[in-house]
């Protein structure tokens, strides 16, 4: 590493990026889900590298935001696109709330940038090439924009 | 290793700081060849990656960033995945790249 000049040389991870293959697994749901548990487990592995705390999942202030959002949204004060879609998600939130509030969550040392193409894959050994970020955060901020990345490239709004 | 003069900004500033990456990571100066992988040259953003290989150490990915400049965050970045690198449990399913 070369701190003044911002330069860095790392090992060179052959393959393809991850997304290649979730695009090829398309039509095949099974194909997908062991690519995505794959993944999970890559995720959990690079967790365990610093794992901080434990905590109390408490998403109350994160669920009042969205149902602010929500209430604007239906009394025409903020125009979005896919309305239903946004306020059906609110609603499933609120659902979701009380089945996992104030259960035990971890914290570990986030990744960042946890999308599909921020993985290389050579059929058989996953590889994560681009890591953004040095905090701790609960494990669930990777895996959902894991998730988010998936759902929003290879998902259609109707099968969510 | 660089074929031809590098002519723009980035390219040059690459050029500049690769004996000194070497030299850092204890490998030959001599004997690399190398590839253009990406590059990114914005107002605000500029950063430019090469794939290296030597005959007897293998591949690599050669990244320089010369904005933003960020030197202490560059820094902290580079170190938090040397830890990782450390500690990362390596499987034949599952690897993390190696700052060198």
């Amino acid at each position: 590493m070369d701190i003044a000049n911002q330069a860095n040389l790392t090992t060179y991870a052959k393959g393809l990026p991850f997304s290649e293959f979730m695009r090829d697994a398309t039509d095949d749901h099974t194909r997908q889900l062991e690519l995505l548990q794959h993944a999970g487990e890559w995720l959990d592995a690079y967790h365990r590298t610093k794992v901080s705390e434990t905590r109390i999942f408490q998403p109350k202030h994160a669920v009042s935001y969205y149902h602010d959002l929500s209430e604007k949204i239906q009394a025409g004060d903020l125009k979005i696109a896919a309305k239903p879609l946004i306020l059906h998600g609110v609603e499933r939130l609120s659902e979701l709330t009380t089945k996992y509030s104030d259960q035990q969550a971890v914290s570990a040392v986030q990744y960042g940038d946890f999308h599909m193409r921020n993985l290389i894959f050579d059929g058989t050994c996953l590889t994560g090439i681009n890591i953004s970020r040095n905090q701790a955060a609960p494990v669930g901020h990777d895996i959902a924009r894991l998730l988010l990345n998936y759902t929003a490239i290879l998902r259609g709004s109707k099968e969510l | 290793m660089w074929l031809a003069e590098p002519t723009t900004k980035l390219g040059k500033a690459a050029h500049a700081a690769w004996s000194g990456v070497l030299e850092e990571a204890q490998l030959p100066i001599v004997g690399w060849s190398y590839v253009s992988l990406s590059k990114r040259e914005d107002k605000n953003l500029a950063h430019i990656s090469y794939l290296v290989e030597h005959p007897r150490h293998g591949l690599f990915k050669y990244r320089l960033q010369l904005r933003t400049r960020a030197q202490a965050a560059f820094a902290a970045h580079y170190l938090r995945l040397e830890k990782a690198s450390r500690v990362f449990q390596r499987t034949a399913r599952l690897s993390l790249i190696k700052p060198m």
